[in-house]
């Protein structure tokens, strides 16, 4: 009897212990709970805070896109826009502001475009007008060896000479009669072929080159003379 | 009456701005003048190449070619001698072939005082007509020292015309001066 009162009494006090352990440890875990939430809400609040920092700072740079003051060229634009595209902000105001700088962007670029080729044609129009400025003495050279040659055969291994530097013998030739500002007068339209021959049968070269044409191979594909 | 006045203006507004189409300015004028010239001078050379006896047939034939295309279809040239009184007149190829073919040994063919007689005038069509008139020495010699000789002034109608092409996609304005029939005026020795 005095074996189980002592049992007893050494079991109720454990079980208070265990209790009080328990107890304990809930309110440990509810304190801990308590604080992990407090801390995903300061993540949280954090990550909004960088975000609203992304955002602003995005924003600032699709703006300056926007205004394009000239400072920057079409390349770092494209590279600022895709820097900003590729934080995949996904907030409604940025991605109005994407859509916007990249349709002036698209324009922009196809503005460049049209420039360079417009360039690119100038500059050949420009080679193309030296070429045939740099033949106009071998033209007329020619001109003045197929008037003036001593004999046909010879006349005639000249106009094949002269041949050689037209596209083909049907390449038109046109006489200016007479120009002022209002008009320009011409002889009616002849051919290279025709006209190298009728150089060497009239024996005189009364017209002098105004201007020509030539080919990408070189070759002139048409010919202004002017009366002298 | 009003609507008649009317009417009147208007027609008179018509023909005036229908004239001055048509008007050219003197330095335009005197340019087709010297192109007709030119042509003119052009037949006279290729009529020497072709009456020419050295001239290859190769050659003549190329140049009888482009002696033709100077004239307008249909276009005659009449032929004189000293020992008969007829005229002869010829389609212009037929002129240059027989002129080819003359049986002579040498031919010489030379022309001068080639001279406006009659100006270039608008015509209704929208034609220009002119008289040029030439003279022509002809001379050819049998190797036998045989020669015939003579001096022919003969008149050349011209015909110019304002027409257009396209030229690489660019219109071009052009006159184009055609010859027409060449009548003999006097054959003298």
């Amino acid at each position: 009897m005095k074996c189980n009162t002592k049992y007893y009494l050494s079991s109720c006090f454990w079980s208070r212990v265990v209790l009080i352990l328990f107890l304990g440890m809930a309110l440990m875990s509810l304190e801990g709970c308590k604080s992990k939430k407090k801390l995903l809400e300061e993540q949280q609040a954090r990550e909004q805070a960088e975000m609203d920092i992304r955002i602003d700072k995005a924003k600032a740079i699709l703006l300056k896109l926007l205004q394009d003051d000239g400072s920057m060229s079409l390349e770092e634009k494209e590279r600022q826009l895709a820097f900003v595209k590729q934080q995949n902000l996904n907030d409604p105001e940025i991605n109005r502001l994407i859509r916007q700088v990249e349709q002036q962007l698209l324009l922009e670029r196809s503005r460049l475009e049209e420039e360079r080729k417009r360039q690119e044609d100038k500059q050949s129009q420009q080679k193309a007008d030296e070429e045939a400025e740099a033949r106009k003495p071998r033209v007329a050279n020619s001109f003045n060896q197929i008037a003036n040659s001593s004999s046909t055969e010879s006349a005639n291994t000249l106009i094949n000479e002269a041949l050689s530097l037209f596209a083909n013998e049907d390449v038109p030739v046109l006489i200016i009669i007479n120009e002022n500002r209002n008009y320009t007068d011409y002889d009616e339209p002849t051919t290279i072929g025709k006209y190298l021959h009728y150089l060497k049968d009239q024996r005189k070269n009364a017209n002098r080159v105004h201007s020509l044409k030539v080919n990408s191979e070189g070759k002139i594909t048409k010919l202004v003379l002017t009366k002298d | 009456m009003k609507k008649a006045l009317i009417v009147g203006a208007l027609l008179i507004c018509f023909c005036l701005s229908a004239m001055a189409q048509n008007n050219i300015t003197p330095d335009r004028k005197a340019a087709i003048d010297s192109l007709a010239l030119e042509k003119v001078r052009d037949l006279s050379q290729y009529i020497s190449i072709i009456g020419n006896k050295k001239t290859p047939w190769s050659e003549a034939s190329r140049v009888i070619e482009r002696a033709t295309e100077l004239f307008a279809d249909g276009s005659e040239i009449s032929v004189s001698s000293l020992y008969r009184t007829e005229i002869l007149h010829f389609p212009v190829k037929k002129y240059f072939l027989r002129l080819a073919a003359l049986n002579y040994d040498r031919v010489n063919i030379t022309w001068f005082k080639i001279q406006y007689i009659s100006d270039l005038e608008l015509q209704p069509d929208g034609r220009y007509v002119g008289v040029i008139t030439i003279y022509q020495r002809f001379e050819g010699i049998m190797d036998d020292g045989m020669k015939y000789m003579d001096v022919t002034k003969k008149d050349i109608t011209i015909y110019v015309e304002k027409k257009s092409t396209q030229i690489e996609g660019e219109v071009v304005d052009f006159w184009d001066v055609m010859l027409g029939d060449i009548q003999v005026k006097e054959t003298t020795r």
